[in-house]
């Protein structure tokens, strides 16, 4: 079994089968992998891999192009790797500005019982935010003068994705890759600004495979 | 045994001066572990911390401080000297401008990175005899200051060559911008700034110059900063 043990969500590939736990119940119970990457793989594994190895390696696998980006964002930070001409380029870990991206966006969203079907993405220019804690101050403030929260977390989500983007050097094209791929209205504004592929949640896994 | 502080890299003449009169130095940039002193603001440089931070811990030891306040150093290397003397600490006040530029058998040779950047920097106040292998086929380089914390520089393999202020160190040339600003062609290179140290301007700009990997770090090195070394030295071999 390996396993990329994140931050809320652990995915495992046992054999040919995929699995997503979470980690706090692989924590609880001591699971132990032949081989792991993310936040957590270091403690519960016998070979570790590094998150933007893994990353790196895994899209190079599964993309079959010689010039791309992929950006995975995950529950508390957004990985970026650049490949030209076949090669790896250029790679960037983001966990101070993109720190909790995915678990603020999990618990505003759970907190007004919202999916992410229901948030409404608008044309709006987006609102420059340094990072998702401290939008979370302008989703308040939206909701205080009559914005529902659908269109509130919509816009805060919309300036989540304008920082991805420049944190990508605003690229033509992304490969998204981790739980945000799951995440419609976050692919919807971020496919406003470039051409979104989605690689799905095991892109690490395939990279330590 | 009277004891001069100094900080970055004074002229020779005033090194060899107070050695003569059997001072012991004591390198203010470095981390001695203690808790900074109150008096800078958060986004102040670790290194211009640890100067004021080791000054006052060693008031009682230190008679003076020979503060390197130039284009050798940095503006807030001037400006902490000046908060120093305020103090009532006795500050000399000294800029290296040294063109002659020596060899750097050191930043080019086979050793573990960390020792390689130790030694540059104990060559200001003791000049270092040893044989050393020079790196044939480098093929990846370590640009920056000495860092706060030194456990990034443990993912470098040990023919890693020495660039950047460090490498005009060990030249003898502090504030030699061109020697700075060197960087072979081919090769991969770490460029790395203190947090809030200006040649982080030059750091970010090299590094896309150059294709290399931006870094900066405060105090100490968070693991996706060892991370990103790790990936970018794994996925360039």
């Amino acid at each position: 079994m390996i396993a990329d043990i994140g931050t809320t969500w652990t995915k495992i590939l046992d054999g040919k089968y995929y699995h997503i736990l979470l980690t706090k119940d692989i924590i609880k119970e001591k699971w132990y992998f032949r081989k792991a990457t993310g936040h957590l793989g270091k403690n519960f594994s016998k070979i570790y891999i590094n998150e933007l190895e893994a990353l790196a390696r895994g899209s190079r696998k599964l993309i079959k192009e010689n010039n791309f980006i992929v950006v995975d964002v995950g529950s508390r930070d957004i990985k970026y790797v650049e490949f030209k001409n076949g090669f790896f380029s250029k790679l960037d870990w983001n966990q101070s500005c993109g720190a909790t991206t995915g678990f603020t966006l999990e618990l505003i969203m759970n907190y007004y019982g919202l999916k992410s079907e229901d948030i409404i993405v608008t044309e709006s220019k987006p609102s420059p935010i340094t990072c998702s804690v401290f939008g979370l101050e302008k989703v308040f403030d939206s909701i205080i003068n009559n914005i529902s929260p659908e269109v509130a977390i919509g816009d805060f989500i919309k300036s989540l994705v304008y920082n991805i983007y420049e944190f990508s050097g605003k690229p033509e094209k992304i490969y998204l890759s981790g739980g945000m791929c799951e995440n419609v209205a976050f692919v919807k504004a971020l496919s406003m600004l470039c051409e979104v592929f989605l690689l799905g949640r095991f892109v690490l896994l395939e990279g330590i495979k | 045994m009277k004891k001069i502080g100094y900080y970055g890299y004074p002229p020779d003449s005033f090194i060899k001066y107070y050695k003569e009169r059997g001072y012991e130095f004591i390198d203010l940039d470095i981390d001695y572990n203690k808790p900074n002193v109150d008096i800078l603001p958060k986004t102040t440089c670790q290194i211009i911390k640890n100067i004021l931070t080791n000054a006052l811990t060693y008031k009682d030891e230190i008679e003076k401080i020979i503060a390197t306040t130039g284009k050798d150093k940095c503006d807030n290397g001037f400006f902490v000297a000046k908060i120093l003397k305020n103090l009532g600490f006795d500050v000399i006040f000294t800029e290296n401008t040294n063109k002659i530029r020596k060899e750097t058998p050191i930043s080019d040779s086979i050793l573990p990175l960390a020792e390689k950047i130790d030694l540059i920097m104990k060559s200001i106040i003791t000049p270092i005899s040893i044989d050393l292998k020079r790196a044939e086929n480098p093929k990846f380089g370590f640009w920056g200051v000495p860092p706060n914390d030194f456990s990034i520089l443990e993912f470098f393999p040990e023919d890693t060559i020495v660039l950047g202020w460090v490498r005009a160190v060990e030249a003898s040339v502090p504030s030699d911008i061109d020697v700075e600003l060197y960087v072979p062609e081919n090769l991969k290179v770490v460029f790395f700034a203190q947090s809030f140290c200006s040649k982080s301007m030059l750091a970010k700009f090299l590094a896309e110059k150059y294709n290399g990997l931006f870094i900066d770090l405060d105090r100490n090195a968070t693991s996706s900063i060892k991370a990103k070394i790790e990936a970018f030295i794994r996925l360039n071999r």
